[in-house]
């Protein structure tokens, strides 16, 4: 039971091993020692208890580790300012050859343009990610500190002007 | 703020605070897992295994935590400082001892006073209900 218990304490998270991986199987084998006297529906129900948590406690761990709301709050954001972007660019670049084939200036391809202004889309979608990553940690901070009824940190303020 | 405080800027640390905060000032609900342990170790300072028993006993073997179960929260309440180590003289690396800090004790008895209340104004309904 114990090298079972140990082998599911490998679902861990390294960190969290460190810090309780010891603790943790010192309080299961004290645990199992104690249900072992009981009968085997004891020790199964037992062991089908501590391997759920242990499971469940991994599976835990690993999300609050890698939390995916930030992340996918920075790619909507992004992605939306990207259309903007976009929508912009294409309504400029038609302009520019409508008026382009209006006037008698030879016009190079307009598909050019057109892709020129893609590239410009994309090559801001890229620059925008990182940007919303860093930006992301500046819009829980604030209400954070208002909440907690204290002023706005100093360097925040700064930062926003 | 430059790129240096950006990068050292812990988010994890500032969604723990707001957390905490959540309890203290809102006073939402703790979780019964939670509150079992913050009482266990509200009469004195005790390691892991003596929790789980401890809960067992306390809740007449309705809650029996299960390890995992007990170190996530366990983990949880040390981020947030409700629970803290306690030294004692047979601390070894798989025999932790935790306790109780002032603010954990805080929280304890501002949601006793809070299931208090509840079952204060569900007992007074169910006694105008009978009568």
């Amino acid at each position: 039971m114990r090298r079972l218990y140990q082998m599911l304490l490998r679902l861990y998270p390294r960190e969290h091993r460190a810090q309780f991986g010891d603790e943790m199987l010192c309080v299961f084998a004290q645990a199992a020692g104690g249900r072992r006297t009981q009968g085997w529906s004891a020790c199964a129900r037992f062991l089908f208890r501590e391997s759920t948590g242990a499971l469940g406690g991994a599976c835990a761990e690993w999300l609050r580790r890698t939390s995916l709301a930030p992340p996918l709050g920075a790619i909507v954001l992004a992605a939306a300012l990207h259309s903007a972007f976009y929508t912009a660019s294409s309504k400029v670049s038609r302009a520019v050859s409508a008026a382009a084939q209006r006037s008698d200036i030879p016009l190079t391809d307009p598909r050019a343009a057109a892709l020129m202004m893609d590239l410009l889309g994309v090559i801001s979608l890229l620059c925008l990610l990182p940007l919303f990553f860093l930006l992301r940690i500046r819009l829980i901070r604030l209400p954070i500190r208002l909440a907690a009824g204290r002023p706005p940190a100093r360097d925040s303020i700064r930062g926003s002007r | 703020m430059g790129f240096a405080a950006w990068a050292r800027f812990d988010s994890r640390r500032v969604l723990r605070q707001h957390v905490v905060m959540r309890h203290v000032v809102e006073q939402t609900p703790i979780s019964e897992a939670v509150f079992f342990i913050l009482a266990s170790l509200a009469a004195e300072p005790r390691h892991g295994y003596s929790l789980l028993k401890d809960i067992e006993l306390l809740s007449e073997g309705r809650v029996r935590l299960s390890t995992g179960t007990l170190y996530g929260a366990l983990r949880r309440l040390l981020e947030n400082d409700w629970i803290e180590r306690f030294e004692t003289a047979d601390t070894s690396r798989d025999k932790q001892t935790y306790r109780l800090t002032s603010l954990g004790r805080r929280l304890l008895r501002q949601e006793t006073d809070r299931l208090k209340q509840l079952t204060r104004v569900a007992s007074s309904k169910l006694r105008l209900k009978e009568v």
